[in-house]
């Protein structure tokens, strides 16, 4: 505010005459303020007065104060767990397939056969108890388990897993090209499924493992607009009913859940498998950080979500054990192999002096506990790679490839990423600002496109990116879904899988003797390592912060935690 | 006046009309597909997922088509089904509005109440210390990264102190009020439990300060402008000359003639409230409807984004009208109607 000349003046005149009455005003101002101030800590009154105990303050003691359920005498244990549910669209198993949902999906349904607590070196039984597959892979036969009951009380029987399968092909949503192997389901009696493929595919007893082959309980979600027949995509209307109910045999079902706020499950009655805690509450935690002061001062049991610079920060705290295991999550570095993008990316001497370029150690560093990968496939898995065969650093040579192919001056290139995305807690943007940096060293001068994450799926979708970061998680954990699916990457970056790559991976695919699979899986990678015009950056580590006394944590990937397995001392 | 109102009333389905069309032009000059936005990279090569998939949200419709569909629709108060949750929109908004405007009235109250006092007295004191001081305040609130100040509120006075609940609307090892009419201190009165009501007011707290600190900071420095103002004027020297307390000079004749662009302002305030929170709403774990239309944003969800954007004009064209209506009845001057 700018006063001139005389009002200046007669403005100051005036605020010395109000000075001059200063005692009076000042008082009842003050009043005033005490009045306000008053009122609101009447408003706010636990910022003032701690005395009061409200219930988030108590001890986070496995004794809730209200049960849930009245009738139940002893009180239900009840575990909290913090976590992001904000991508959660539906909790249809047969429709989801956002990173939030398959941890719930995961409580309240089964699969016929299934990874366990992170090991993913072998399938193992769960709703069926034994199968075998035909000498030509080509024929699944699985014998289900008698005494196994759905929410509702209904007996499973293979109807339910043929109806179930069924549905997932025909909604025709993000996970149904899952079903795209299968020729044919047949149901010779009620324990009995007869699955036969198009082509002979051992891994796809690895993709059955998966939420999408969740078992249903088809009478309940007929019931409820359930279809299966080949228009289930115009007629199926049991979407709605499926994201606030469950039909499964897990072992929690679904009684709550509020999108964007919580997600109450209690133990299914029926359960084959019941679990060691009754209730589990999932607060919905979008911010990283406010879950790791939830979990500080006992609000939440269970962190899902931390960083692991957070993970890091939290390890001098006595009350809190961290557990640990493979997060199956990796980012890839990808650039074009056409001249028409980008001349020089397009040069194979160029493609190496990449690969050499980049500061791998330094890497590692940036993503708290990752591994490295010794090819597109993560070193716990079947199949993988010996760590050593795994990128090196070399600027020297890294610089000799470059001048080999005319480019002794370095070249200019654009990487594309999403500027939102993030990779197990890492942001792909600071990936991105990495490779930036560690190209600059051999004369390759990165220009960074980062952009909305729609945006970049879009020009990434065109073919269109000179270089980009992708984020891969596995649809199953087999070698078989990762070079499949980076025959698709390759597209975008303009490679065709070889022929002689192709055949291994056939090979690879028919054979039922492990340790034909195993070489053939290996001879194939070997073969990516050498052509592919994409690395895998270093494999990110998957942390579950969790208070002391909850026992039997163990991360799992994508499930990253089952509460079945675990108990409230 | 009533006829000023039933005017501007009249007005609201012609600003819905402009509204949605602005909204879906520019939602759909994206370069961006609301398939790529919801479905998986691999589900994306498959041509038969991707056709069921526009098949099933009308997408294979022209987009003159799409938009006239949208409106036949709202026409019978449908606002659509939303791809991201799945259910109809108008569910969406009835779940998601009253943590908002439970969340936006409470710091709006917080803000006025801590805001009016602070500007009067800094006008009073202009130049003074305390002015200064106020000043400072009302400048750092205006400019501090309300994501960080959110996060150091949390830290401290939830992390460190514990004086209140740090997250979300309520306590989650306690039951929730019964639901009647979302807004959780209403629904917990409802049902005659004050230890109820108790937490879903400490679970207000944090975040509607955080909020309130924002637009306090806006509130000090109007007020003490619009008092600075009022105070140079002759009828104030008239009323002092008359010799009439301190007091009845600032309140009854200063502060009402200050409080015209105030006024306008809080209106202004609580649109920017209502749509502005997506920060604090997701710092908080706060259910609300910024974060369902920031989600619904990042994933094309049209439906989700016109719902929300319609329903956050009519609120604004309502509250604006209440403002307006408030300035009348404040200052005999202004004519509604005329």
């Amino acid at each position: 505010m700018k006063d001139a000349g005389s009002p200046h003046r007669s403005c100051q005149q005036k605020r010395r005459q109000i000075a001059g009455q200063g005692i009076h005003t000042v008082g009842v101002l003050c009043g005033i303020l005490v009045a306000v101030l008053v009122i609101a800590l009447v408003a706010c009154a636990p910022a003032a007065t701690p005395t009061p105990v409200p219930a988030t303050e108590m001890p986070a003691t496995p004794t809730p104060t209200v049960a849930a359920t009245p009738t139940a005498i002893p009180a239900p244990t009840r575990i909290v767990i913090g976590m992001s549910i904000e991508d959660t669209i539906t909790y249809d198993p047969e429709v989801a397939y956002e990173n939030s949902s398959i941890p719930v999906l995961h409580m309240m349904y089964d699969t016929l056969v299934t990874y366990e607590l992170g090991d993913f070196s072998e399938v193992k039984p769960s709703l069926a108890t034994s199968w075998d597959i035909s000498p030509d892979a080509k024929t699944y036969t699985f014998h289900l388990g008698s005494d196994v009951k759905f929410t509702s009380g209904n007996p499973l029987t293979s109807e339910d897993v043929r109806w179930s399968f069924e549905r997932l092909r025909n909604i025709k949503a993000s996970p149904s090209w899952l079903m795209e192997p299968v020729e044919s389901i047949e149901i010779p009696d009620p324990h009995t499924v007869v699955i036969t493929l198009t082509q002979p595919d051992v891994s796809f007893l690895s993709a059955l493992a998966g939420i999408p082959f969740s078992v249903v309980d088809s009478k309940t979600v007929q019931a409820h607009g359930g279809a299966d027949a080949p228009d289930a995509d115009q007629t199926d209307t049991a979407r709605e009913w499926l994201t606030q109910n469950s039909a499964g045999t897990g072992p929690y079902m679904l009684v709550e859940y509020v999108p964007k706020d919580h997600v109450v499950l209690v133990r299914n009655p029926n359960s084959w498998r019941p679990p060691g805690i009754d209730e589990v509450f999932i607060q919905s935690v979008p911010e990283s950080s406010a879950q790791k002061m939830l979990l500080q001062r006992g609000d939440i049991d269970l962190a899902m979500d931390l960083t692991p610079e957070q993970v890091e920060e939290l390890r001098s705290d006595a009350n809190i054990v961290i557990s640990a295991g493979p997060s199956l999550q990796t980012a890839f570095l990808a650039w074009t192999r056409s001249p028409e993008i980008n001349e020089p990316l397009s040069k194979p001497e160029v493609g190496q002096a990449i690969k050499l370029a980049i500061d791998w150690e330094g890497l590692q560093a940036l993503i708290p506990g990752s591994v490295q990968m010794p090819s597109i496939v993560p070193v716990e898995m079947f199949g993988s790679l010996p760590l050593s065969e795994g990128p090196t650093t070399d600027l020297e040579r890294a610089r000799e490839l470059l001048a080999q192919a005319g480019y002794p001056d370095g070249f200019t290139a654009t990487l594309t990423a999403s500027a939102t995305m993030s990779s197990a807690g890492v942001r792909v943007s600071d990936l991105a600002e990495k490779l930036q940096s560690d190209l600059g060293r051999v004369g390759i001068d990165v220009q960074l496109e980062l952009v909305e994450t729609g945006v970049w799926v879009e020009k990434w979708r065109g073919y269109q990116c000179e270089m980009s970061v992708l984020v891969f998680v596995p649809d199953f954990p087999d070698p078989a879904n990762y070079l499949g699916v980076f025959n698709l990457v390759a597209a975008r970056v303009q490679w065709t899988y070889e022929d002689d790559l192709l055949d291994l991976m056939n090979q690879a695919a028919a054979t039922t003797d492990k340790a034909e699979r195993e070489a053939h899986t290996q001879e194939a990678l070997r073969l990516v390592n050498e052509r592919a015009n994409f690395v895998a950056l270093p494999e990110a580590r998957l942390f579950i912060a969790h208070k002391a006394n909850v026992k039997g944590v163990v991360p799992e990937a994508t499930y990253r935690v089952s509460p079945q397995f675990l108990t409230l001392e | 006046m009533a006829v000023y109102i039933l005017r501007r009333v009249a007005l609201v389905p012609l600003m819905v009309l402009g509204i949605t069309l602005m909204t879906f032009i520019v939602s759909h000059m994206l370069p961006a597909s609301p398939e790529s936005a919801m479905l998986s990279l691999s589900a994306l090569s498959h041509p038969e997922i991707v056709s069921a998939f526009r098949e099933k949200w009308g997408l294979d419709k022209s987009l003159p088509d799409q938009y006239l569909f949208y409106l036949r629709n709202l026409v019978r108060g449908d606002f659509g089904t939303s791809r991201t949750s799945n259910r109809p929109v108008t569910q969406d908004i009835k779940q998601y509005w009253p943590a908002t405007i439970e969340l936006a009235t409470s710091g709006l109250l917080l803000s006025i109440t801590i805001g009016l006092p602070l500007g009067v007295y800094a006008a009073v004191d202009r130049g003074g210390r305390l002015d200064s001081a106020i000043r400072v305040f009302s400048l750092l609130g205006a400019s501090v990264p309300i994501f960080w100040l959110a996060l150091i509120t949390i830290l401290v006075f939830y992390h460190r102190l514990g004086w209140a609940p740090g997250i979300g609307r309520f306590d989650p090892r306690s039951a929730m009020p019964p639901t009647v009419t979302g807004f959780y201190t209403i629904d917990s009165l409802f049902a005659r439990d004050l230890g109820m009501f108790w937490t879903s007011l400490t679970h207000l707290v944090l975040p509607s300060s955080v909020l309130a600190i924002f637009q306090t900071a806006y509130i000090v420095r109007i007020t003490r402008s619009g008092m600075l103002e009022v105070l140079t004027q002759d009828y104030i020297r008239t009323a002092r000359a008359k010799g009439l307390r301190e007091r009845t000079v600032l309140y009854r004749h200063a502060l009402l003639n200050a409080l015209l662009p105030l006024i306008s302002y809080l209106g202004l305030a609580y649109g920017m409230m209502l749509a502005g929170t997506v920060v604090i709403e997701t710092v908080f774990a706060w259910p609300g409807l910024g974060r369902y239309a920031f989600f619904g944003t990042s994933r094309l969800d049209f439906a989700a984004i016109m719902g929300v954007t319609t329903v956050l004009a009519i609120v604004y064209v309502l509250v604006n009208l209440v403002v307006d209506v408030l300035q009348a009845a404040i200052d005999p001057r202004i004519r509604l109607g005329g």
